[in-house]
């Protein structure tokens, strides 16, 4: 029904927007949002002391092994050469893959409103062809399906579950939440295919789903008729058992010393396996990564470039994956500060490792400031130069007294910062700067507007400001004798896109 | 500024991400704030600071989508709904191109007709139509729902 799409949109805006309250102020018109500046300036202020203690525990893996009664140090054999694991490949999961860690699931929903399936809401089919139980439901609803989840078939046929206690899998539930898209099961048929049955149940406690049988399997064999079937997981997610001896495996990382704000680093992870057994790779494992640094993060799932890796690993041999990480841009700071950033890595089975990095923000270098030049009247040619948004944190910060008397001229400086990892910023053709002087505290309440334009002083400017620059543009106004006096905010804009953060100001008669 | 919440409910939707909402319509509003001499004397400020804002979310997405990483991003709890349904929601409507979710949020939650779209956005009102029943079936598609309803 029509009714029921209104009715989930209006809970969908009611929920994101929950506790959404305006900014004290009018807009604040560049990419950063009011409250991840307010974090970041908390990382500033407590940057002395993290710089003071930092003790930066870098994590360097040796790649030796101390297994021995001896003692003694025994390297380990690397197969072949470092992976790159690729960030689009990485997310095409395949049913047939194992895992999911528990850590990929970034956005559990909350569980308080998540009830059981009503059986009548589902249905559920058994392909053989495809090797999978699906179970969908038949309108739109999120529920979870009990625990003990089974399909039974009709004897001869016997059903062996693949049970997986020790991996959540996927993570959300055990695997168990049903939405639109359904869950699966891998369902593999063994044994003889003359006996192939028409019909089963999908089961658990208070669940009982007629569970038709289509298709045949890809292969027969001679024993008895057997459906061997996998743990419950969402569909076109990772739904096979993650192998036991995968615990065997030890991960670690190998971590630059530092690395720049706002700029993307690799790093290389050491699969290893110390043990005198061989450790098959197949099914493929399946990761979960994650980066937080000072200013923000990435993270996620995904599965490991099986086509260019071996199917196992042999005793006392090593693979290296190279993985990628992109930064967060922090707000421009007048020191250099050094924070700590951490990593963590793992594959589905598998102990995690941890490691932590020195995440350095440069001070900007400061170009020579651009003197005033007064508005000409004649409009700015018009610059096509766009901002990027999110990674590219670019900032313009006023800087100036804060009380201007009524009939002075207020002289204030605009202070923008090209972020490392930015794009150069042209400033040819010369760009246009726009200043406006609201009448606090709301725009709602009917502000008076002044607005003025002009160009930049380009001929006493740089033709461009690079990456990791900062530039102040010197900015001279004269608060004419009819302004009322009061609270005002200031904002500046230039190649008008890029707007500052509010100034206030106060004018005093 | 009561009407914050109101008109970030779209935009929410629109952008699926409550970050990139608020400053959409923080970046109307500083419009507003420019253009207020003109704006004031409209007989509905907010409805033109709505426009506006649903307008400059389509930018705001196709600047995201240029920048996606194949992870997803990190963010704090609250810029994504908390309930299960929502949740959904939210995915299927990220599935969506932009342009639909215009439609079908202007459509659907702020009930506009075909042609108040169409004006809304500067766009032909056929398009508009193609844009409603196709994301429209998308999305049913995808939450299962049935859709029976005519577009007027």
């Amino acid at each position: 029904m029509t009714d029921h799409l209104v009715a989930l949109l209006n809970r969908t805006a009611d929920d994101w927007c929950r506790d959404a309250k305006a900014p004290p102020l009018p807009a604040v018109g560049r990419r950063g949002q009011d409250r991840r500046h307010a974090a970041r300036r908390m990382i500033r202020r407590l940057a002395p002391a993290l710089v003071a203690a930092a003790v930066v525990a870098v994590v360097v893996p040796t790649f030796t092994l101390l297994d021995r009664p001896s003692g003694q140090a025994v390297p380990l054999q690397r197969v072949g050469e470092p992976v790159v694991v690729n960030d689009s490949e990485a997310v095409n999961f395949q049913a047939g893959d194992a895992g999911l860690p528990a850590s990929a699931g970034a956005f559990p929903p909350n569980p308080d409103n998540v009830g059981p399936c009503d059986p009548g809401q589902l249905t559920a089919v058994l392909d053989l062809a495809s090797e999978q139980v699906r179970v969908e439901p038949r309108q739109n609803t999120v529920c979870l399906l009990p625990p003990d989840s089974r399909v039974e078939l009709p004897p001869p046929v016997s059903v062996v579950l693949d049970l997986q206690t020790a991996v959540p899998n996927p993570p959300v539930f055990g695997g168990r939440l049903v939405q639109s898209g359904g869950i699966a099961f891998n369902a593999d048929w063994s044994g003889r295919c003359d006996v192939l049955p028409s019909s089963g149940s999908l089961v658990g406690v208070g669940l009982r789903v007629p569970l038709p049988v289509t298709g045949t399997p890809p292969s027969c064999g001679a024993g008895g008729p057997m459906l061997r079937v996998g743990p419950a997981h969402a569909a076109r997610r990772p739904g096979a058992v993650v192998p036991a001896d995968r615990a065997g495996l030890a991960i670690s990382l190998q971590l630059p010393t530092e690395v720049s704000s706002g700029k993307d680093f690799t790093y290389d992870v050491v699969v290893a396996n110390p043990s005198e057994h061989t450790i098959a790779l197949r099914p493929c494992p399946t990761f979960s990564a994650t980066f937080r640094g000072p200013t923000g993060g990435s993270g996620g799932g995904g599965r490991l470039p099986c086509d260019r890796l071996p199917g196992r690993l042999e005793a006392r041999t090593k693979l290296v994956l190279v993985m990628h990480v992109r930064t967060s841009n922090a707000e421009p700071t007048k020191t250099e500060i050094r924070a700590e950033g951490n990593v963590r890595w793992g594959i589905a089975g598998t102990p995690e490792a941890t490691g932590t990095l020195s995440v350095v923000q440069h001070a900007p270098e400061q170009l020579p400031a651009v003197p005033y030049l007064a508005p000409t009247g004649q409009p700015p040619a018009k610059s096509s130069f766009r901002y990027p948004g999110g990674n590219g944190a670019f900032a313009v910060i006023l800087a100036g007294p804060a009380r201007v008397r009524v009939g002075d001229t207020l002289r204030y400086r605009a202070v923008f910062t090209n972020p490392e990892g930015g794009p150069v910023v042209p400033l040819t053709p010369c760009p246009a700067w726009t200043e406006l002087l609201a009448q606090a505290p709301k725009v709602t309440n009917r502000p008076d507007i002044v607005e003025r334009t002009g160009a930049v002083n380009c001929a006493q400017a740089p033709a461009k400001i690079g990456p990791g620059q900062q530039i102040a543009f010197e900015m001279e106004r004269v608060i004419g004798p009819d302004t009322p006096p009061g609270a005002y905010q200031l904002y500046w804009q230039i190649h008008n896109g890029l707007v500052s953060a509010p100034f206030d100001l106060e004018i005093v008669p | 500024m009561a009407t914050w919440p109101r008109l970030l409910r779209p935009l929410v939707l629109i952008t699926t991400d409550r970050a990139d909402a608020e400053d959409v319509l923080q970046e109307a509003f500083m419009k507003a704030a420019r253009e207020w001499s003109k704006v004031s004397e409209l007989d509905q400020p907010g409805a033109w600071v709505r426009r506006v804002a649903i307008n400059a979310a389509i930018d705001v997405h196709r600047r995201r989508t240029r920048q996606r990483n194949a992870y997803q991003q990190i963010a704090e709890a609250r810029s994504l709904p908390s309930d299960a349904m929502s949740l959904e929601v939210a995915e299927a409507l990220r599935e969506l191109p932009v342009a639909e979710r215009q439609v079908l949020v202007c459509h659907y939650l702020l009930s506009m007709p075909v042609a108040e779209i169409a004006d809304e956005l500067a766009r032909p009102s056929g398009t508009v139509k193609a844009q409603l029943v196709r994301g429209r079936k998308q999305l049913a598609d995808r939450l299962r729902l049935d859709l029976d309803a005519e577009i007027s």
